[in-house]
């Protein structure tokens, strides 16, 4: 109650401020006009009474600003002037506010939109979902703690028998391709496999036409039935308002578009966004030649369940698992102690959270580590600013502003500037969004991924969170700094040696020079570590050549008529002018492919119950090793022979033999596909050892099959041209379609560009390390530079002295330069220390780059001295032009 | 004003003796002065900062409530008077008080 009325007091004085003041006024004259007239009475002058009155009871000024100063408001409204004044001030000074607003801006841009991928990839719920905190996703646990996806009959058994969900629905998990024939191209799209329920359990309302129908999960009618998502209408189909009703072909099949989903939903995934969805009775259309809705092996279901009204996680978690445990019963022989687990449905999958999580961090520490000398730099022209204002410092104090008023108006003009910056910042994430989504690997597959940078509210209040706390930070010690202030020197116009003020300015001269050092060492190690990669040979010569990915079979050919189809291709490719070889694989190392077969190797059996060792391999057509540039070491080659009535061949890689045969001779050996068809294949040859899943791989052992001793449909034509490839490609496109007009190309692009795939992770840290060293260069030398010009610009008289008596501008040069080097010395030694530790963090993100790599850091080092000798030579340069006269007239 | 050691003391006392003055009778601000000097035979000299600021307190604190009206020598002022909730805090203080100053009484005469 009493804090009620206070506040309603407060307010009213707030509000009514004159009334209550001319009160106040009034109160306080009658007061002392009453105790000067008693004094009167008593026989005083009225001047003397007066003055009596006002050394014991004190002036009215002095009472009302003590009676004002009392009520908790006040604070409210000396901030509102303070707030005022400091707009005016920096009004008044645009050139300082622009220069700290655009330097914080950097900063904190650069944590805004490192924080903004991490918020759509970890935090932000799915777009365009109704109550999107009900929706939790469900999957199979393995006993030894992974997850994985449901298969169909599972996703079946769970959607069925729980008792927690209002719904739950399926969709599949991995980008799925189709071909789409328009008039007159055969382009790709990307789809999802969808249970009937998606969109009306998301509680998705399409902007026209419908959803899918409860029956459309088990009856596929006759025109299986397609939903668009909104970017595919309006990109590929011109925003027709018509489309539903009408007919696409996917895959050889004719689909009618009965929907167009809203804008905002794009899938519940993160990062790949659809371009339309079919219900799961299209499953052998849009992924021929597999029934995976019956299959049990097959992972390949997201479950998205929405929570019943009332249902707790722990709640489904738990009815999960006694399903998970009835399944394990029926099918003992697949499913050993598995059980499931529920997770919410933000962000990405779980099995990539930890590693998401992981990257985030390390990058907000860098950029954390960016926004901090972002923050030394305007520290550091704060407190040059200061001293040029200790002179209304000085005034203020003397009219008789507190310490602590000083402090906070200096305090508040700094959190102006960051949030100013704040706001500038969070602008920065919509073209530095694009610009990062712009090194991803520039081939068709990735076309699926779409990642929207969104100021959210978490965006924005994380970001004005680290504008906030940046400017108490960087505003704390210049105000503290400015606010000492020696009122009577000051005002006397005596020359001020700035001392304090340059022992904090050296700190964080010292402190920029460490920081921007360790950031441009991990850059400088991710650069390293990207050239290291390049260098990396992949077993293969990726120059002047070609792939072209094809499948047939989505176009439903027979076994027959795909290879017939892949014989006349081969043949029309290799008398093309300017092809020098041609060949297949059926996928290319180093892709998103990757499998192993299980073999029994002749001669490595410890014991008969001995399982079958896996061994990495991909299939090839004859001629394969030439065309990718792949040197023999012994045996012979791939030949057209190499077919499915010859006897079985293979083809091993130097380690294969190094680990199962040392010291043999490999040509001849057999290795066994199956035991009780004795179903083998005879090794005729041995390459050199390449890389094969990741181009930072240890020697792992391969081999190749011949890709015509069995037939799938999908293959990669392999292209060696003669010169540059560019015009080639659309030649071996138009030569496919010679052949075959219908035949879907998945993918085509040169080699060179296929090798960006495995290169991506090391291209990411490079760039973006690499841009935010930069910054932090470019930020720390401007910090340096303003620094020592600053200092030299104080020293005038001190210079003007010394050329007077005598010292030569060489001297003074070599003053100012090795003050200056100093600090440098003395930074780069703290920074060398810092860039280990961050190094070390960074490792796993390194290819064939120690953390502490010798060159790396003394390119850096030497670097850094080179630019901070420049930073400094400039003023001291001007510092040795002084004259001496002006400079000493001028006090 | 008063001396920094002892101004908590003096401020929590002065409401009280404020509130004491006003439990006599209704008054302005300079005759609560004025009487608290005399009863305090010159002990206690306000000066008009520290007394409006209290009596700006216990206003707000809904203890006392202010009024214009007409002096004796008819001119207006504001005149003070204890409300219900004052009274109620006075008496209490003033236990309390008399409590405290028995009990360091006690102490200091202890031998």
């Amino acid at each position: 109650m009493a804090i009620l009325r206070s506040i309603a007091g407060g307010l009213r004085s707030l509000f009514r401020k004159e009334q209550v003041n001319k009160e106040l006024d009034e109160e306080l004259s009658d007061f002392l006009e009453m105790a000067t007239e008693e004094k009167m009475n008593d026989g005083m002058s009225r001047a003397d009474a007066h003055r009596a009155v006002r050394l014991e009871r004190g002036s009215l000024e002095v009472s009302k600003e003590v009676v004002w100063s009392a009520r908790w408001e006040s604070v409210l409204e000396t901030s509102w002037q303070d707030l005022r004044f400091a707009v005016r001030m920096l009004r008044k000074n645009p050139g300082f506010s622009s220069v700290a607003v655009l330097t914080l801006a950097l900063g904190i841009g650069a944590n805004a939109t490192i924080f903004a991928f991490a918020d759509t990839l970890l935090f932000r719920p799915p777009g365009g979902v109704a109550s999107a905190d009900q929706l939790v996703s469900v999957w199979n646990r393995l006993p030894n703690g992974n997850q994985t996806q449901f298969s169909y009959p599972e996703y079946m058994h769970f959607r069925d028998h729980n008792k927690v969900f209002s719904g739950l629905l399926a969709y599949s998990s991995d980008p799925v391709q189709v071909s789409w024939v328009q008039p007159g191209q055969t382009g790709v799209a990307n789809s999802q496999l969808v249970s009937a329920n998606y969109f009306s359990l998301l509680g998705v309302k399409p902007v026209l036409g419908r959803g899918f129908l409860p029956s459309e999960d088990t009856t596929a009618g006759a025109v299986p039935v397609v939903v668009l998502s909104y970017r595919f209408w309006h990109a590929r189909m011109n925003s027709d308002p018509n489309v539903v009703g009408k007919t696409l072909i996917f895959n050889g099949h004719q689909f009618v578009v009965v929907g167009v989903a809203p804008e905002d939903l794009t899938g519940l995934q993160p990062g790949f966004a659809p371009e339309f969805w079919t219900p799961m009775t299209t499953q052998s259309v849009i992924i021929p030649g597999e029934d995976r809705l019956t299959n049990r092996d097959g992972y390949w279901i997201f479950a998205v369940g929405r929570l019943k009204p009332g249902i707790s996680r722990s709640q489904a978690q738990g009815n999960m698992s006694v399903l998970a445990r009835q399944l394990n019963l029926e099918y003992p022989g697949a499913r050993k102690d598995w059980d499931a687990s529920v997770f919410s449905n933000t962000g990405v999958p779980p099995e990539f959270r930890l590693y998401a999580l992981g990257l985030g961090a390390v990058l907000m520490l860098i950029v954390g580590l960016v926004l901090l000398i972002a923050c030394t730099n305007v520290a550091n022209l704060l407190l040059s600013r200061g001293f040029a204002r200790s002179k209304e410092m000085a005034v203020r104090a003397a009219l008789g502003a507190s310490r602590g008023r000083l402090i906070r108006q200096l305090l508040i003009e700094a959190v102006l500037l960051a949030i100013a910056a704040g706001g500038v910042g969070i602008t920065f994430i919509f073209w530095t969004g694009p610009l990062v989504l712009k090194l991803l690997p520039p081939i068709e597959m990735l076309s699926v991924v779409h990642i929207d940078l969104v100021a959210d509210w978490r965006v924005v209040c994380f970001t004005m969170c680290v504008a906030l706390a940046a400017g108490v930070s960087f505003g704390f010690a210049p105000a503290l700094r400015s606010s000492q202030v020696n009122v009577a020197s000051r005002l006397k116009e005596e020359p001020q040696g700035d001392y304090h003020g340059s022992r904090l300015r050296n700190f964080l001269v010292v402190t920029q020079v460490a920081l921007s050092l360790a950031l441009l060492a991990s850059a400088g190690l991710c650069v390293r570590s990207l050239l290291n990669a390049q260098s990396i040979n992949p077993g293969f010569s990726p120059t002047n050549r070609l792939m072209v990915s094809l499948n047939p079979g989505i176009e439903g050919y027979s076994e027959t008529r795909g290879r017939a189809f892949y014989r006349e291709l081969l043949d029309r490719i290799a008398v093309m002018p300017g092809v020098r070889s041609a060949s297949l694989a059926s996928w290319l190392p180093l892709g998103f492919t990757n499998l192993s077969a299980p073999v029994y190797i002749e001669g490595h059996q410890p014991a008969s119950d001995f399982p079958p060792t896996p061994v990495p391999y991909t299939r090839v057509g004859p001629g394969y090793f030439a065309a990718m540039g792949i040197p023999l070491l012994s045996g012979r080659e791939f030949g057209r022979a190499d077919d499915n009535d010859a006897p079985g061949v293979a083809i091993v890689n130097e380690e294969f033999v190094r680990r199962y045969w040392p010291g043999q001779d490999p040509i001849g050996k057999h290795i066994t596909l199956d035991l009780k068809t004795h179903d083998s294949l005879e090794v005729v040859g041995v390459t050199p050892t390449g890389k094969y899943a990741r181009l930072n791989e240890s020697p792992r052992p391969f081999m190749y099959w011949p890709l015509l001793r069995s037939y799938s449909p999908e293959a990669t034509l392999v292209v060696q041209t003669s010169g540059s490839n560019a015009s080639m490609l659309s030649a071996v496109k138009s030569e496919i379609q010679a052949v075959e007009p219908d035949v879907p190309i998945v993918q085509t692009e040169t080699l060179d560009e296929y090798m960006s795939v495995p290169l991506f992770s090391a291209r990411l840290s490079a760039s973006l390390l690499g841009a935010f060293g930069l910054l932090a260069l470019a930020l720390a030398t401007t910090g340096l530079y303003s620094a020592i010009a600053y200092s030299v610009s104080q020293r005038a008289h001190e210079i003007g002295i010394r050329m007077a008596l005598g010292a030569r501008r060489k001297d003074i040069l070599w003053q100012i330069v090795s003050e200056g080097g100093r600090l440098v010395l003395i930074g780069v030694a703290i920074g060398l220390a810092g860039s280990l530790v961050l190094g070390r963090l960074i490792a796993s993100l390194l290819y064939g780059v120690s953390s502490a790599d010798p060159v790396v850091l003394a390119s850096v080092a030497a670097l850094w001295m080179f630019v901070a000798m420049t930073a400094c030579y400039v003023p001291a340069r001007r510092a040795m032009r002084v004259d001496p006269m002006v400079a000493l007239r001028y006090e | 004003m008063a001396d920094k050691p002892s101004q908590d003391l003096v401020q929590g006392t002065l409401d009280m003796l404020i509130l004491k003055m006003l439990a006599l009778e209704p008054m302005h601000g300079y005759g609560i002065a004025v009487r608290l000097e005399q009863m305090s035979q010159g002990v206690f000299r306000l000066n008009a900062g520290s007394l409006f600021v209290a009596v700006q307190r216990l206003q707000r604190d809904g203890l006392i409530r202010g009024e214009w009206k007409a002096t004796e020598n008819s001119r207006r002022a504001k005149y003070y008077a204890l409300t219900a909730k004052g009274q109620k805090r006075l008496n209490s203080e003033t236990r309390e008080w008399s409590r405290q100053v028995a009990a360091i009484a006690r102490i200091l005469e202890a031998s």
